[in-house]
Formats: C-alpha cells, sequence, structure tokens
C-alpha cells in the first residue's frame, strides 16, 4: 500500500517538472496561436546558458539562475520580435517550419559550443536532501520545489492575466488581434513580451531539469514532447489544466517504470493516448475558441 | 485647419479598388455623417483611417500631421477611437475588463473613466462583472463605445453603431451623443440609416461606389438629392 502511495507522490512531484517545460508551450499558443516546435531545445539551450553562467562567472546555481532570467527573458523577446512575428498569419506552416528549423539550429549550435557530453547542474547537498513523511515514506527537497514553484509560476502568471493591464492586452490580444490594435495595442510587441515570458518559465524549469538529471545538447525534442503531452491532456488554454496534464503523466509513468523500467516512457504516452481518446479536448477545455 | 482630413484619400483590396479619392474634413468639435448603401466604401474609409488598411501617408492627416502610414496602435494613441461594427468585445473579458483595455495605449487627459461611462450607460454598472458575451445587443453596444471613450479620443469614429439593433435601443444609444460631444470630442458616424445620421450631424458626405456623391449640411439637401446620391438613380 505505501508502494502505491510513494509512486503517487513521486509521480506528483515529477508532474510539476513536466508543467514547467509545458507552462511556457501553453501560454505561446494561447496567445499567439504559435506552436513552438522549439520549445524542447529552448529548454536545453536555457540549462546550457545557466551552466555557461556557472563556470565563466563562477557563481552557484541559483544566481546564475537568476542572471539567466533576463537573458533568456531577451532572447525571446528578440526571437520573436525580429523572425516569429514574421511567420504568424492565416497559414499555421510557417511557424512550424521556422521553429522546426530553430529546433535543429540550436541543438547543433549547442553540440558545437558544448560539445554533446552530458553535463549537470550541480546544487551542492541539497540535491539529495529528503524530508521524512513517516511510514517509510519521504521526498526529496528539490522534486518538491520543482511541484511547489509550478504552482508559485501558475498563480503569478494569472495573476498578471487577470490584475495586470498587461495581462488583460495579453487575452484582448489572444481573442481578437485585430480589434486588439484598436486599444492601441502593438500585437507584435505583446507577442515578443509573452515569448520573453515563456523564456523566463523555460529558464526556471531548465533550472531543475538541470539539477534533476543529465542533460545534452539532443535531449529537447523528448521534452517538447511530454510538454505537448501535458498541455493537451489539460486543455488548450487552461495553465491549471497543464499541471494537472504534468502530473497525470508524471504518474502515469512513475507507475510504468515500478512495473518495468523500460515502460517509464511508454506508459505516459499510453495514458496521453487514453486521454485523447474519451476527451478530446483536454481534461479542462476553455470554454469558448 | 482641420482636426482630421483625408485627401484624394484610395484604397485597395488587392486588385479591387475600394475607395477612388475620397476628400472629406472633420473640424474640432463638430460631428460628421457618412451615409451609403453597402458595399460604398464607408467601412473602408474607416479602416483607412484608423490604420488597418494603411496608405499613403498625406492622404490622412491628423492636427496637421501625415498619418495614413501609421499602424493602427499608433493612430489610437494619437487619439482617434473607432467602435467597430459589428460590437468586437472581447469574449474573454468581463464589461468592466472590456472598458479597461479601452485605455491601454492612451488614457488621454479629459473627463471618461470607468466612474463616466457608467454614469452615461448606467446599465453597464450592474453588469460589469459578467462576460460581455452574456450581454443583449444594444448593451454590447454600450460596452463598445464606453471602450473607444476610455481613451478619452479627440475623435470618435462609429461604425454602424444602430446595426440590428431594435428602434428604442437606437434611441437610446444615440441620446448618449451630446453628452460625448459636450466634452470636446469629435464624432464621425458611418450609417446605413440615414434619419439617425441626419439628426446628430453638422455635415453630411455620402458614399457612392467608392467616391463620394454628395457633401455638406444635412439641411441643405432634399430628400430626393440624398435619394440619388444614396442609390445613384434618378426618380
Amino acid at each position: 500500500m505505501n508502494g502505491w502511495l510513494n509512486i503517487l507522490i513521486q509521480g506528483t512531484l515529477l508532474g510539476g517538472l513536466y508543467a514547467l517545460f509545458a507552462i511556457g508551450l501553453s501560454l505561446i499558443f494561447g496567445i499567439m496561436r504559435l506552436v513552438n516546435l522549439a520549445h524542447g531545445d529552448l529548454i536545453v539551450l536555457a540549462a546550457f546558458v545557466i551552466l555557461a553562467v556557472m563556470t565563466s562567472f563562477g557563481v552557484d546555481v541559483l544566481t546564475a539562475l537568476a542572471i539567466s532570467l533576463p537573458v533568456m527573458f531577451a532572447v525571446g523577446f528578440v526571437l520573436q520580435y525580429v523572425i516569429l512575428n514574421r511567420t504568424l498569419g492565416r497559414d499555421i506552416l510557417p511557424p512550424l517550419l521556422v521553429t522546426f528549423g530553430f529546433s535543429i539550429i540550436i541543438q547543433n549550435g549547442l553540440q558545437e559550443a558544448f560539445s554533446a557530453d552530458s553535463q549537470r547542474l550541480s546544487a551542492g547537498a541539497i540535491e539529495t536532501a529528503s524530508i521524512q513523511l513517516g511510514g517509510g515514506l519521504a521526498v526529496g527537497v528539490m522534486p518538491l520545489l520543482t511541484l511547489l514553484t509550478a504552482i508559485g509560476v501558475i498563480f503569478a502568471l494569472n495573476a498578471l492575466f487577470y490584475w495586470a493591464p498587461l495581462g488583460r492586452a495579453f487575452r484582448a490580444t489572444s481573442d481578437d488581434p485585430m480589434t486588439a490594435q484598436l486599444m492601441g495595442i502593438d500585437n507584435r510587441r505583446i507577442f515578443a513580451i509573452a515569448m520573453g515570458i515563456a523564456m523566463i518559465v523555460t529558464a526556471i524549469a531548465a533550472f531543475y531539469l538541470g539539477i534533476r538529471a543529465n542533460f545534452d545538447p539532443s535531449i529537447g525534442p523528448a521534452r517538447l514532447i511530454y510538454a505537448f503531452e501535458a498541455v493537451i491532456i489539460g486543455g488548450l488554454g487552461s495553465l491549471w489544466g497543464t499541471l494537472i496534464g504534468g502530473i497525470i503523466l508524471g504518474v502515469a509513468q512513475t507507475i510504468g517504470a515500478h512495473i518495468n523500467p523500460e515502460w517509464q516512457i511508454l506508459a505516459g504516452h499510453v495514458a496521453f493516448l487514453v486521454i485523447l481518446l474519451l476527451r478530446p479536448r483536454g481534461l479542462f477545455p476553455r470554454a469558448f475558441d | 485647419m482641420s482636426l482630421l482630413e483625408t485627401r484624394d484619400l484610395t484604397a485597395h483590396y488587392r486588385d479591387f479598388q475600394a475607395l477612388f479619392g475620397v476628400n472629406t474634413r472633420l473640424e474640432e468639435g463638430d460631428t460628421l455623417a457618412v451615409i451609403g448603401a453597402n458595399g460604398a466604401g464607408k467601412s473602408t474609409y474607416l479602416r483607412s483611417i484608423t490604420g488597418l488598411l494603411p496608405g499613403a501617408p498625406w492622404s490622412i492627416v491628423f492636427n496637421g500631421e501625415p498619418i495614413g502610414h501609421l499602424p493602427a496602435a499608433e493612430i489610437m494613441k494619437r487619439g482617434i477611437a473607432l467602435v467597430p461594427e459589428g460590437r468586437r468585445l472581447f469574449p474573454s473579458l468581463t464589461v468592466e475588463e472590456n472598458l479597461q483595455v479601452g485605455a491601454y495605449g492612451r488614457t488621454g487627459d479629459g473627463a471618461w473613466n470607468i466612474a463616466g461611462i457608467y454614469s452615461l450607460f448606467p446599465r453597464l454598472k450592474e453588469r460589469r462583472h459578467q462576460a460581455s458575451t452574456t450581454l443583449s445587443g444594444g448593451e454590447q453596444q454600450m460596452v463598445a463605445i464606453g471602450r473607444a471613450l476610455m481613451s478619452n479620443p479627440r475623435v470618435l469614429l462609429c461604425d454602424e453603431i444602430s446595426l440590428g439593433l431594435a428602434p428604442i435601443i437606437i434611441r437610446d444609444i444615440y441620446q448618449a451623443l451630446p453628452r460625448i460631444k459636450a466634452t470636446g470630442t469629435s464624432v464621425v458616424i458611418v450609417e446605413q440609416d440615414i434619419q439617425q445620421a441626419m439628426k446628430v450631424a453638422d455635415r453630411l458626405y455620402c458614399f457612392q461606389k467608392g467616391r463620394i456623391s454628395l457633401a455638406g449640411s444635412p439641411a441643405a439637401f432634399s430628400r430626393d438629392e440624398i435619394h440619388h446620391a444614396y442609390f445613384g438613380t434618378r426618380q
């Protein structure tokens, strides 16, 4: 019995990481209907940025994250303003092709700069610290922080969307980009800010990814798939749904791994397919679209 | 100097030319009515002014400056707000948020704010936290007008604000116009409903097939002259 409870807890905590992967993707799709195929590689890019800051300035990982956040915001802003804005339009194919191309460019660029070796972000003793829950159950401090951060990020984004003028501009632009311009909203700037915010979340995701496991330039696409699955399970347009989607994915993977270590990834995909069959619009779809 | 002028304004949708050299003038504080049949070019005229359809810089002059080439958001910030045809409220925003977003690019220094809009249209206050989609057509039109006023524009453009509404509601909405004009705002009313537009206008333009077929004071024209300018037929 404890064994299953443990699986549920560990899976939920893992779901926090997948939610962090997915939030940026969900945000971008929700605001500008852009499917960013380079999202996974941008997570890996952020992890390497944090690593590079650590090694070149000799700072600890948290300081490196703090420095990387504005850097990644700038990367997202420029990427959107200079390139991706030009691909948006009635046809959904150009952004897919361009972001697919970016995926390849980022992977190869990272390999050129950092080699194909596996890397890690070291956080010291906290990496292995855990909290005893009694009854032989324990939760790792880092996985717990991951989930709490995901929840915190969603709270912060929802506060932005529902309380700040910028958030209203995001929602208005998402509803009707043409009419939004008549409110003095410069769509291209709004989209660039949205991508910048998505890249901040991406850097946070990269921070937890790099501390939890090894990463190398080639692992981006798999993170993209987890992110996609979390978004679609949760239902497009709902960040809380995305968190639930991430948790379902995490729990399914943990159960799969428990039965047979080779089934971890497969179990996640199966759970995704089952939910897609039963609820094609996801668990918490937006009321209108 | 006129506040807003179009000079030989032309507009195209790909190969199709919608406006053929349109000259109009709006003086500070005046109300201008633009009438015409479907497809006469009235909406294109407004799309050009608001920057949704950019053109030559000097084809539109606002406050002495060329604005014909500017993007929509920039033109709004200079003080030209549009109440779009079909209202185009933001469905995921509440009534109050729809009003607030109207002041995103510009708040101006005029009298209009949330409280001012609620006093102009008291019914909106009761519905402030409702989704804009749950409102009746007339109430939605009030939100759309309020949203445009939130930026305290120097020029308010109204595209077919009576479309699809019951006559009694249309009367309610037009009753708000004197109060809007009293704040010094210049107004352009585009209508198919000639009666309403003529009552409030200081100056009238009739569009026909992308050209102006009649221009002047509404009182100066006979029913037949307007009929001819509107339909392009002689009785």
